[in-house]
């Protein structure tokens, strides 16, 4: 391939990245980026073991309240009225929904019969 | 309980050799030592917590994901300066300080370099910073023969933009 620049041109973006050299006396504190390194790593970890925990607590609340519905009587009998219940109301919803709100469309006339 | 996550030792081996190197080398582009600084740390964070799962160079994954987040940061400064110009319209004049850092030389200079590919503001940058050509070629995944001619072509989209914007150079 052929090199498309001049060296004058290299030489003046040189000249030009000069002025962008960091100041010689600074040295990048790297204890501090270490540190703050670490800390972001700990609320990392923080927040995944938080997360975790209410998982597994939600987990164990749910475990509980289905072993001890159908287990006490008055529960069980509470909690089939209830399902029946909505199951009800979800029906009329789903009537709502698909004939009351938009009714049927007829197709056309059946032919009349002699 | 669990002990808190440790970084591994490879990884602070890495950022022992590492960071200096880039928090100056991202100096160039920033022109702020503390956002330098910052901009360093979170290219190594993003090394820690998630590694490139295919990448073997992760010295060149460094260089080059702490150039684009340099980059990112300078056009969001370009934007906050446009805003600055549009808001010193309804008379909130930027101060004396601001406009003599809009108009300087190193502004222009890192004006340009936004104005590159990230890539080819990696090879400038890494050059300027000593590197050889065959450092550039191991740091960027190049190849060895052509890192000249890619370096070259920078340097040319470099010199062209400036002409273009702000004329004939004066810096010599």
């Amino acid at each position: 391939m052929e090199r498309p620049e001049s060296p004058e041109s290299s030489q003046w973006v040189t000249v030009c990245l000069d002025l962008l050299a960091p100041p010689a006396a600074w040295e990048p504190n790297l204890n501090a980026a270490r540190a703050r390194i670490a800390a972001r790593s700990d609320a990392r970890l923080r927040r995944r073991s938080s997360l975790k925990r209410y998982l597994l607590v939600g987990a164990i609340a749910t475990l509980i309240v289905c072993i001890a519905i159908p287990a006490i009587p008055r529960t069980s009998v509470l909690a089939q009225q209830i399902g029946n219940s909505t199951w009800q109301r979800l029906e009329q919803l789903w009537y709502w929904v698909t004939i009351v709100r938009i009714p049927p469309k007829l197709l056309g006339r059946l032919p009349r019969t002699r | 309980m669990r002990a808190p996550e440790q970084p591994s030792r490879d990884f602070d081996t890495l950022f022992t050799t590492g960071y200096r190197r880039l928090a100056r080398l991202l100096y160039r582009v920033t022109g702020d030592t503390g956002r330098a600084e910052e901009i360093a740390s979170e290219a190594f964070w993003r090394l820690h917590s998630k590694p490139p799962a295919a990448e073997t160079n992760l010295e060149g994954w460094r260089y080059r994901t702490g150039v684009r987040l340099a980059l990112d940061q300078l056009k969001k400064d370009r934007r906050r300066a446009r805003y600055e110009a549009l808001a010193s319209v309804f008379g909130f004049a930027a101060s004396p300080h601001r406009v003599l850092e809009q108009t300087g030389e190193r502004t222009r200079v890192r004006q340009i370099l936004g104005s590159l590919k990230p890539d080819q503001v990696a090879l400038i940058l890494l050059r300027a910073e000593g590197f050889s050509y065959a450092e550039l070629a191991a740091a960027l995944h190049l190849n060895a023969g052509s890192v000249g001619t890619l370096l070259a072509w920078a340097e040319e989209a470099f010199r062209k933009e400036y002409v273009h914007r702000y004329g004939t150079p004066r810096i010599s």
